[in-house]
């Protein structure tokens, strides 16, 4: 009983993780309509501006993650504009193809200014652990959890409770209408973006504090946002913490009632599965589901 | 880019082209012929880290043997070069650029790519073409016991990685009981897992835990809870570097505590030590090879300590087993070649197929599969931040620690 | 016989282009062979793209499963029970088949980029699970087939023929399926699924009919990819770039035409090919560039951008004149 408490606790931890880096995923394409095959590698971006940022001034990731998030913005809003935005208008599967070549062209780029080594950084809370009812929380871990939970927060607030929130939402439900009444959208598509780019930056810095990464380790990232973004609903605040928990939970239980190698198995079944009975997800609101082709 | 006629009839054309340009360099030429090896290594890809190491060992060789003129082989002395491509960690690329080497580039002597995959891949594109390839990175069984003519291993295969660590674990008084074990689901950690629990029942250890994870796995914390459940006195687990990273941190994080931790491969490359500081202590690895080896080099004098210095004088950084393995490789050719006086590639394959030598990697005799049998593995642990030999013992650097 | 049928033309183009595959190897490296049997085989994955997401109009991104699955039925017959590679071909097809007809029912109800991403999910949890079925399939550890007897360029020539044979056969399905009614079907529903429904066409049946011959194309392609490298293990079959790198071709090439997946295959393979040997530390950066590019100046693929650039052409001409 204790074991599967301890399980599911890891699974939470995890899930904290997936629901803030599937944030930024969601948002992009539920207001934007834009599936972004290169987001793991924006996550790799931040993790290596985090990494820069230790190993050439001495900053702790905790405090350098803002840096992470900026550096990730400004890219993402220029991108956007430059490239991006030019595609808007044509089929959601030019723009697959479009973010395939650009993933492919960022992991080279990392690899030019960073190498294929393996880095990580020293543990700012080494392997303390924090124990209560028997159970062992690692503090770096619990860190990085309410950092992902109050990032995911401080997002649904900025969507909710401000203008370009406001902004935001009305383009993704009605872009004309939004431009009718005075909206730029498309300001408002490179700041959705730059957003989705903040996000992969700090997420970026917080795996630099608990895991070890390569300019190739983004592609799990992209592979574990899809299975949280179709879990828990497309551009919902709420989905993605329900999604992130949900799909850390289950792996970790697949991988203690089953042998771990199912893990996988048991994610992406669990993504089928929801795709066929409910397709737009746990909290997800129909609207987003619908196809925009 | 196209070429015209059949490969055979192009290919004959190219030799006369070559010889006719060897002719017109005249005096010169003897001094300016050259042998070309050929290799696709991991230069990108998920698996750089080892495949720069891979080729910084071949490239010793080559500085080294022109420094001393060359390779005289049946009264001519030959230069060394390596025709590289980068396979970007990806089987199906290396394939294709095997067949490059041989087919457009002319080399008519392989030596491996990094890893079991791939190797096990392109020796069958080699062994089509019926030319020798001595591999330096391919461990997995798999790739000698399909009845080979062409393919050589100069290392110990991985069903031979943990034997001394599971030998010593049974060694201990009182002995090491409960052993754990995990791998990520790939064919060098799978093979070398399945070989540890095999010498497990051989000492008369208790497998009480054997899993594997999927490539990728990102947090590894409830299989080592799970793990934990069954009080192991031994873990050992195979994967490549990051996942080892994770693996070794995540342990001391659920509070995982056995007395001895191995790994098939981590605690010797750089980065494993950096990453994990205090927590990487204790930690054991089979190695194929340290500097403090007793083994002194026939070609080139050196002992293994001599090997080391000079490279890290020329790298900058100490070498792992990784780099001497390539060298050797190249060795086993240089021997080969003088054997057969001829640089005719079925000659110098039945010379390789004969070798018996010593280098500063060790000594090399192939069994009629083409593995090493020549060799053992020896046993490092990380102690006070440095990797040393613990075993065998009469090359140990210190005792083995095991943790309370 | 009516010259003017766009079927005898298609046909024609098509027996045209198979008579320059056959003698292409004559003036090939084996090099260069071996790239031109990836093409091939690139080639026929991006027409069993094209028949779902070209002639219907549902992205099959994760089509790869019935690669893989084709490439271990394949293995699995020969290594395992000694059958042929006809035998193992068949085997290979049949799963893929099987797999195409139990999924679509549940998945071809799903639309646009969650049919993608679904089919991508189908690709993720059948590789998981063909990587833990260790007793049929060797795990992680991969399978090997015995070496194949011959010389060098005596097996390269083979495997090469087969994907030829293969490839035809996959050109004579596209045109068949083009121009009978069944493709009529195929059209409608990828026009108004809604509107060809209320007038008669069973679509869920038409679609997983079609899925099926996509998937047993692309499985094909996977048994003789097997028995052309010899070693498969899981990452390897199931490799979603083998997909994206099939559908950038099959976009490239131009959506739902006959020939367009060839074009694409041979265009990509090719740059990708000189990338690989002139720009050893930027060819990734090279051929990412290279999709963006082509994404952002031809957005309908080549074949319509040429068609355009005629089209324009002849305009200025007529004006001139």
């Amino acid at each position: 009983m204790e074991l599967i408490a301890q399980v599911v606790l890891n699974g939470i931890l995890l899930g904290g993780l997936y629901a803030c880096m599937a944030m930024g995923f969601s948002i992009v394409w539920g207001v934007m309509n834009l599936i972004n095959l290169a987001y793991g590698s924006m996550i790799m971006l931040g993790a290596y501006v985090t990494w820069l940022l230790a190993t050439q001034l001495g900053l702790s990731p905790l405090v350098s993650w803002p840096f992470a998030g900026l550096a990730l913005f400004v890219f993402a809003y220029f991108l956007q504009r430059l490239l991006i935005n030019r595609l808007v208008r044509i089929s959601i599967f030019m723009t697959l193809i479009f973010t395939f070549g650009l993933n492919m062209v960022l992991i080279n780029v990392n690899l030019l200014a960073f190498s294929a080594d393996v880095r990580s950084l020293p543990q700012t809370f080494g392997s303390a652990t924090f124990s209560f009812f028997g159970l062992t929380l690692p503090v770096g871990r619990g860190v990085v959890f309410m950092m992902a939970l109050g990032m995911t927060l401080a997002l649904h607030v900025l969507l909710n409770h401000s203008r370009v929130g406001n902004a935001i939402k009305a383009t993704s439900f009605d872009p004309l209408a939004a431009r009718l009444s005075g909206i730029d959208i498309q300001r408002t598509y490179a700041i959705t973006f730059a957003i989705g780019g903040a996000i992969a930056g700090i997420t970026g810095a917080l795996i630099a504090t608990t895991y070890s990464f390569s300019p190739v380790s983004g592609e799990i990232y992209t592979m574990k946002s899809f299975v949280v973004v179709i879990l828990g609903g497309l551009g919902s605040v709420p989905g993605a913490i329900a999604g992130g928990m949900l799909l850390g939970i289950v792996e970790n239980l697949a991988s203690l009632f089953l042998d771990s190698g199912y893990r996988d198995a048991v994610g992406f079944g669990l993504l089928l599965l929801v795709l066929i009975v409910r397709r737009q997800g746990l909290l997800g609101k129909r609207f987003f589901a619908e196809v925009k082709m | 880019m196209f070429r015209m006629g059949t490969t055979a009839t192009h290919r004959s054309i190219g030799a006369i082209a070559m010889a006719c340009i060897a002719w017109s360099m005249g005096g010169t030429a003897a001094a300016q012929e050259t042998i070309r090896f050929g290799a696709a290594l991991s230069l990108s890809g998920r698996l750089a880290t080892e495949g720069k190491l891979v080729r910084e060992g071949y490239d010793f060789f080559v500085k080294h043997i022109n420094d001393r003129g060359g390779i005289p082989v049946g009264g001519k002395t030959y230069k060394v070069s390596i025709v590289y491509y980068d396979d970007e960690s990806n089987t199906n690329t290396s394939v294709k650029l095997y067949e490059k080497l041989i087919s457009e580039d002319g080399v008519k002597f392989l030596l491996g790519p990094y890893g079991s995959s791939a190797t096990i891949a392109v020796s069958t594109v080699v062994e089509q073409h019926k030319l020798p390839m001595v591999v330096a990175h391919g461990a997995a069984t798999t790739i000698y016991n399909r009845g080979y003519k062409y393919t050589f291993g100069v290392l110990n295969s991985v069903d031979h990685y943990t034997r001394n660590i599971v030998k010593l674990s049974s060694e201990q008084t009182p002995p090491l009981k409960r052993v754990a074990l995990i791998n990520e689901n790939q064919l060098f950690p799978q093979l070398g897992i399945d070989g540890a629990a095999q010498q497990a029942k051989e000492f008369g250890l208790e497998v009480v835990f054997k899993e594997k994870y999927a490539s990728g796995t990102k947090d590894l914390s409830s299989e080592l809870e799970k793990m934990k459940a069954t009080r192991p006195d031994l873990v050992i687990a195979g994967g490549y570097t990051d996942d080892m990273i994770l693996l070794a941190r995540q342990i001391k994080q659920v509070g995982l505590k056995p007395r001895l931790v191995g790994f098939l491969l981590g605690p010797t490359l750089p980065g494993f030590i950096r990453a994990l500081g205090s927590d990487a202590e204790n930690m054991l690895e089979p190695v194929q090879w340290t500097p403090g080896m007793p083994w002194k080099d026939s070609l080139f004098g050196w002992t293994a300590r001599e090997y080391a210095d000079l490279f890290q004088k020329q790298y900058g950084h100490a070498p792992d087993y990784h780099p001497p393995q390539s060298t050797a490789a190249l060795e086993v050719y240089y021997h080969a070649f003088q054997k057969a006086g001829s640089l005719d590639p079925q000659k110098v394959r039945d010379a390789v197929a004969a070798t018996d030598i010593m280098t500063a990697y060790g000594p090399i005799r192939f069994n009629a599969n083409g593995q090493n049998v020549a060799k053992s593995m020896s046993v490092v642990q990380i102690q006070n931040g440095k990797p040393v030999v613990v075993y065998p013992l009469d090359a140990a650097e210190a005792k083995l620690r095991l943790a309370p | 016989m009516n010259w003017a049928s766009p079927t005898v033309r298609t046909l024609v183009l098509a027996a045209a282009l198979v008579a320059v595959l056959a003698v292409l190897p004559q003036f090939l490296s084996l090099y260069w062979l071996r790239i031109a049997t990836g093409a091939l085989m690139l080639a026929v994955v991006a027409q069993g793209i094209n028949l779902m997401a070209g002639m219907l109009g549902y992205p099959a991104f994760g089509n790869v499963v019935f690669f893989g699955i084709g490439a271990y039925g394949t293995t699995i017959s020969m290594a395992s029970h000694g059958q042929s590679l006809a035998v193992g071909l068949l085997a290979g097809a049949l799963a893929a088949a099987v797999l195409a007809l139990l999924m679509g029912p549940l998945l071809l109800r799903l639309r646009g980029h969650y049919f993608a991403i679904a089919t991508l999910g189908l690709n993720e949890a059948t590789s998981a699970v063909v990587a833990n079925l260790t007793g049929l399939t060797g795990g992680g550890t991969g399978m090997s087939l015995p070496l194949a007897q011959g010389d060098a360029a005596a097996i390269a020539h083979a495997s090469y023929f087969r994907f030829v044979l293969l490839f035809a056969a996959s050109l004579a399905v596209v045109v068949a399926l083009r121009d009978s009614r069944f493709g009529l079907a195929c059209r409608a529903i990828r026009a108004n699924e809604e509107a060809a429904a209320s007038a008669g066409v069973d679509a869920l049946r038409v679609k997983t009919a079609t899925w099926i011959m996509s998937a047993a194309m692309t499985a094909v392609a996977g048994g003789l990819y097997a028995r052309w490298v010899g070693f498969i293990e899981p990452t390897l079959v199931f490799d979603m770039s083998i997909s994206v790198k099939a559908f950038v071709m099959f976009l490239l090439g131009g959506a739902g035409t006959v020939f367009g997946p060839f074009v694409g295959a041979a265009l990509i393979e090719t740059i990708t090919t000189l990338a690989w040997s002139h720009l050893l530390k930027v060819h990734l950066l090279v051929l990412g560039a290279a999709i963006m590019f082509v994404v952002l100046v031809l957005p309908n693929g080549l074949q319509a951008f040429v068609l355009d650039r005629l089209r324009l052409m002849r305009l200025w001409r007529r004006e001139a004149s």
